[in-house]
C-alpha cells in the first residue's frame, strides 16, 4: 500500500472487505511514527509508548468501522492517542500514590534514566523542562513545537479555543526558558 | 529549525533564547520498530477479537489461563535423541509381523482346505433316492429337526388347521370314538 495515498483512498480501501487489511496497514504506516512521537514525548519510555501505541492502533481498527469523516483521520487518531496517553499517566500517578512515591518527579526521573541522557546537552535539558509542566500544557507545547500543528487543528483535537491554546503555549515557552536558564 | 516559519518567528518573538535550541528529539527508537509494528498490531487485533467473542458467549472461559495443563517430561528433550534409532528398529518388527501373518494364512489354507474338499463330481447325475437310502433314519430325522422349515414341498404343504364345531365333531365321530373320548376326558 502506497504510504502517500490520501486519507480518503486509505479509508475507501479499509471499507472494502477485499482491501480492508491493506487499507488499515496503509493508515498505520502513514501515521504510526507521528503517533509514536506524540505519545513518547509524554511518556518518555519506549516500553510505555509501545504499549499505549498498540492500544491506540487497536482502537483505531475498531473505530474505523464507524469513523465519520466529519473530522480529519489524522486529528481523530491524535485524539485517541492523546486520551490513551492521559489515561496512562493518570494510572501511573495513582500507582505512585499507592506506592507512597508521589513526591518523586516520575517522568523527569524517566528522562534521566534514559541511557543516552546527558544533562550538559540542551536538548536533554529541554526534555526535563517540558516534563516539569502540567500534562495539558506539555501537550500544547509538544503539538505546536514538535508537530508544528496549526492552532485551529489543535483546537479541534483538544476541544479548546485557539486563544486559550496560544496563551497556554506562550506560557509554557516562558516557563521552559526559565527552567533551562536556572538549571 | 522548524519547517513552519510562523512557529519559529513566534518563539523568536517570545525570546531570543529559542534560537539556540534545536527542535529534535534525543530519544532513540529500537531498530526495525516501525517495520514490525503493523503486523504486531494486527495480531493484537485478532487476539482481542477472540477475547471479545468469548466474552459474549462464555465469559468464564476468559478467566481461565490458556494453558493446556499437559506437560512434557523434563527429561524428554534429552531422552528423545537417544531413542531416535527407533526408525532403524522398525523394519525388523514389520518383517516379523509379516512372516507371522504369512504362516497363519498358509496354516489356515492347508488345514481348512482339506476339511472343505468335496467330491462334487461324484454326485452329478446321481439318483437322490439311492443316496437317501445310504443315510440312516436317525441321521435323516435329526437333519429334518434342524431344517424343518426348509423342507416344504407342494405335497407336504401343511393345510391351515380349522377347528370343527362341537356339532360337526359329534356327527363325524362314531359312537365308539365318542365313548373313548368321554373315558379319556374323565
Amino acid at each position: 500500500m502506497n504510504l502517500h495515498l490520501d486519507d480518503t483512498s486509505l479509508l475507501a480501501a479499509f471499507h472494502n472487505n477485499a482491501t480492508k487489511e491493506k487499507g488499515y496497514n496503509g493508515i498505520v504506516k502513514k501515521y504510526q511514527e507521528k503517533l509514536y512521537w506524540h505519545i513518547r514525548r509524554m511518556l518518555v519510555s519506549h516500553e510505555d509508548t509501545n504499549d499505549v501505541l498498540q492500544m491506540v492502533l487497536v482502537k483505531v481498527w475498531k473505530g474505523l468501522e464507524s469513523f465519520r469523516e466529519d473530522s480529519k483521520l489524522y486529528t481523530w487518531m491524535y485524539r485517541i492517542a492523546t486520551n490513551e496517553t492521559l489515561t496512562f499517566i493518570e494510572k501511573e500517578k495513582k500507582r505512585a500514590i499507592v506506592s507512597l512515591d508521589q513526591d518523586s518527579d516520575m517522568f523527569g526521573d524517566k528522562v534521566k534514566a534514559d541511557t543516552h541522557f546527558d544533562e550538559n546537552q540542551l536538548i536533554w535539558r529541554l526534555q526535563l523542562a517540558i516534563k516539569s509542566l502540567p500534562e495539558k500544557q506539555q501537550l500544547v507545547f509538544n503539538l505546536r513545537y514538535y508537530d508544528e500543528m496549526p492552532y485551529h487543528q489543535m483546537s479541534e483535537l483538544l476541544d479548546t479555543s485557539e486563544g486559550a491554546l496560544k496563551a497556554s503555549y506562550h506560557h509554557a515557552a516562558k516557563k521552559i526558558e526559565e527552567f533551562i536558564k536556572s538549571y | 529549525m522548524h519547517q513552519d516559519k510562523t512557529i519559529h518567528e513566534e518563539l523568536e518573538a517570545l525570546s531570543p533564547f529559542w534560537t539556540t535550541i534545536q527542535s529534535q528529539m534525543p530519544y532513540i527508537v529500537p531498530a526495525n520498530y516501525f517495520e514490525t509494528l503493523p503486523s504486531i498490531v494486527r495480531a493484537k487485533v485478532e487476539t482481542e477479537a477472540v477475547y471479545e467473542e468469548l466474552e459474549l458467549i462464555a465469559p468464564l472461559l476468559n478467566t481461565i489461563p490458556k494453558q493446556t495443563g499437559y506437560q512434557i517430561p523434563v527429561s524428554q528433550d534429552k531422552v528423545m535423541p537417544v531413542n531416535t534409532p527407533v526408525k532403524m528398529l522398525a523394519w525388523p518388527k514389520f518383517a516379523v509381523a509379516a512372516a507371522l501373518i504369512g504362516i497363519m494364512v498358509l496354516a489356515n489354507y492347508f488345514y481348512t482346505g482339506k476339511k472343505e474338499s468335496f467330491d462334487y463330481a461324484a454326485y452329478i447325475g446321481a439318483d437322490p433316492a439311492q443316496i437317501i437310502q445310504t443315510i440312516s433314519d436317525s441321521t435323516l430325522l435329526s437333519y429334518m429337526d434342524v431344517h424343518e422349515k426348509l423342507i416344504v414341498t407342494p405335497d407336504a404343504a401343511i393345510e391351515e388347521y380349522v377347528l370343527e364345531s362341537d356339532d360337526a365333531l359329534m356327527q363325524n365321530s362314531s359312537d365308539q370314538e365318542l365313548l373313548e373320548y368321554i373315558q379319556s376326558s374323565n
